[in-house]
């Protein structure tokens, strides 16, 4: 009896088999068509999203006003932006628009050193706290990232007139907008990606290497910035890097609170759309991309030497 | 005895409920002595309460209720920064941006101590546990047993009063384990610090610890060597837990000198050794524990040869298993299986019981006892 259950089981697994290698043929080839077809999407969304940038980079070397045609490669619009002969356009000046570039570093520089630190320390308060509320605070600080931009930019714009209503009653004070308004709003916003950011990252630190830390003699403040600090700098980079990235080309906030003298690049750069693309705007946006490009892989390559790895 | 390291006194430990449930008791109302040099060992299953203990030492977590007194000083309100102990982590917890040899440094370097002086100790610590040329590799380089070493030694630097060791050797693989037990134990005896460590592993425990305290849901159940706990468990969870066991439900049927005669269905009964303080009375239904290897097998054919220090019962075999250095056999005595381990001291095809055969079951008198439920 046994020895027949033993053949029927064996017989079974037979047909198993065999149905399993027709499977996994099947399986095999939807597994490449499957392949195939991935491969092609993500080169199709490669393409949307790097073919308008390689087009622009491209006309920015076309020695040619008219985006229809293609006349060779020149480097004269670059030359323009430092030369100050854009030529016709009365709008652009290389005074102008270097101006607006210092102004822009200036607002990036001072709004991502605020939000970074702020962020950073929202981030451990939330992380580490116990407090009443907690966990709403931290619900909360989404909220920035998916409010729309102009809602934003309205509502600051809204807070600041109040505020100077109420200094200029008060104080006799006539405040206005300007560099102060525009850096108090870019905080505002990168707060949360900071703090987002950074969270993250302590979220994956192990909790313990505080213990450890504590455990060997160090105290709160020791173990701070010997042990936590050095853990979530990538994250601390990251963020602000981010923040950077975010203030540098912010417009929407930007314009609604920019006050006489404080033009930012990008409200500089629209300004010059307002009459017509021309080449030495896509000049200015290919150099800003070289930037933005030098500033990532300066912070991988940063974040990397941090992480330990050689 | 020694002078007392570390004392617990009535300490509780109760972590809020979440989203309105009641509050969690970790550790209920436990007294704990641990005296100067030993090798102290919590054990219990996860969730039981040990790992909080051991936090408790640690200063990582403050007690609701109750004392921890290290070296005589009452540590409330002391932060673990200030605690004459130190610890090695279960997953290490080894400063990932840190070399090996800053890693070892940390604590000295905390301490003030000057910087030649402290590499010297860290090479020696180092050197003790057996890793003296990766100082400057970084954590992540190192294989699970040198992160265990270098952890040790980082603790160790230190020169704690009182090493704290929550599962030391849990992620390490079995065979490099046992060497680890040893060389633990080997380490604990030339330094003489006293060691307590935490472990799920009954095994590890005993091998290592030279007292155990057995936990169970926030208490502790039972404190002592590895032979009293193996040899006589006062509760049926210690029994379970440490070892192997078999237990007999029956009817205490009368007692006498510390010995109940308890009785087990179908006309049997059995003595069996009462723990002290035991309550039960004639009539309650107890539980009778013997060890799988105390019990010996003899067919019929023998002689029978029961006497005043040895019980002997009939049975029949009912599963036998052949598993190398034990032969593994299920006896139903009355109405209960009684698991019994005979060791192959020699072995040849066809020896040994067969299922279905009836056999005489015996064991000394003194290796059934009654429980504590």
């Amino acid at each position: 009896m046994a020895d027949d259950v033993l053949t029927r089981h064996v017989s079974h697994e037979d047909d198993g088999r065999a149905v399993d290698r027709a499977r996994m043929r099947r399986g095999l080839w939807m597994q490449r068509g499957g392949q195939a077809s991935f491969n092609a999407l993500s080169w199709a969304g490669f393409l949307f999203l790097w073919l308008p940038i390689f087009i622009l980079i491209f006309y920015s070397f076309n020695d040619s006003r008219q985006l229809n045609e293609f006349r060779g490669f020149t480097l004269q619009w670059y030359q323009n932006i430092f030369d100050n002969v854009a030529g016709s356009n009365v709008q652009f000046s290389t005074g102008l628009m270097m101006q607006a570039f210092r102004n822009s570093l200036m607002v990036s520089l001072t709004a991502t050193i605020i939000a970074t630190i702020i962020g950073t320390m929202v981030a451990l308060s939330l992380a580490r706290g116990r407090f009443p509320g907690r966990r709403y605070i931290d619900s909360l600080l989404f909220l920035p990232v998916v409010i729309p931009e102009i809602t934003q930019g309205v509502s600051l714009a809204m807070f600041f007139q109040l505020v100077f209503e109420f200094m200029r009653r008060v104080d006799g004070v006539a405040w206005n907008y300007g560099f102060t308004t525009i850096i108090i709003g870019h905080v505002a916003f990168n707060i949360s990606y900071v703090a987002i950011v950074v969270r993250a990252r302590l979220a994956n630190m192990n909790p313990r290497l505080e213990e450890a830390a504590y455990d060997l003699g160090a105290n709160g403040w020791q173990t701070f910035w010997r042990i936590t600090f050095p853990q979530i700098l990538p994250g601390v980079m990251a963020g602000a890097l981010l923040a950077f990235t975010l203030s540098l080309d912010d417009y929407v906030v930007t314009f609604f609170n920019n006050g006489p003298g404080s033009t930012t690049l990008p409200i500089f750069v629209y300004g010059m759309l307002k009459t017509t693309v021309t080449p030495e705007i896509n000049a200015i946006s290919t150099l800003m991309l070289v930037l933005s490009a030098v500033i990532v892989v300066f912070s991988l390559v940063m974040q990397r030497n941090l992480m330990g790895h050689r | 005895m020694s002078d007392v390291k570390v004392q617990l006194v009535k300490t509780v430990k109760e972590f809020p409920g979440r989203r309105g449930e009641d509050a969690v008791r970790a550790v209920d109302s436990i007294n704990l002595t641990i005296y100067d040099g030993e090798f102290f060992a919590l054990l219990g299953p996860s969730g039981c309460g040990k790992t909080t203990t051991l936090r408790l030492i640690a200063g990582f977590e403050q007690p609701t209720s109750g004392d921890v007194i290290i070296d005589g000083e009452q540590m409330a309100g002391v932060p673990a920064f200030h605690r004459p102990v130190n610890t090695v982590f279960q997953d290490y917890a080894l400063f990932p941006h840190m070399t090996v040899m800053q890693n070892v440094m940390f604590g000295l370097k905390m301490a003030g101590v000057d910087r030649r002086e402290a590499e010297r100790r860290a090479a020696s610590a180092l050197e003790l546990v057996g890793l003296p040329n990766i100082r400057k590799r970084r954590p992540r380089e190192l294989s699970g047993g040198q992160q265990q070493r270098v952890a040790l030694a980082r603790a160790l630097v230190k020169k704690p009063s009182v090493l704290l060791l929550d599962e030391p050797l849990g992620a390490l693989d079995l065979k490099l384990r046992r060497r680890m037990q040893i060389e633990l134990k080997a380490m604990q005896a030339e330094l003489g610090i006293t060691f307590i460590f935490v472990t799920h592993d009954q095994e590890e425990a005993m091998t290592m610890a030279n007292r155990i305290a057995v936990m169970d849901q926030g208490h502790i159940l039972q404190i002592g060597r590895p032979d009293e706990i193996y040899e006589t468990p006062r509760t049926r969870f210690v029994a379970d837990f440490i070892g192997e066991t078999n237990f007999l439900q029956g009817r205490l049927l009368h007692t006498e000198d510390r010995v109940g005669v308890v009785d087990i269905g179908d006309d049997v009964s059995i003595p069996a050794i009462m723990p002290e303080r035991h309550a039960a009375r004639a009539g309650d239904d107890v539980t009778v524990a013997i060890r799988p290897e105390r019990i010996a097998i003899q067919g019929m054919d023998v002689p029978a040869s029961a006497d005043d220090s040895r019980v002997m019962v009939r049975g029949r075999v009912t599963e036998a298993y052949y598993i190398g250095t034990d032969t593994r056999y299920v006896v139903r005595v009355a109405s209960a299986s009684l698991t019994v381990r005979v060791q192959n001291t020699d072995y040849q095809r066809g020896m040994g019981f067969k299922p279905q055969q009836a056999v005489y079951v015996l064991w000394e008198k003194h290796n059934a006892r009654l429980l504590v439920d």
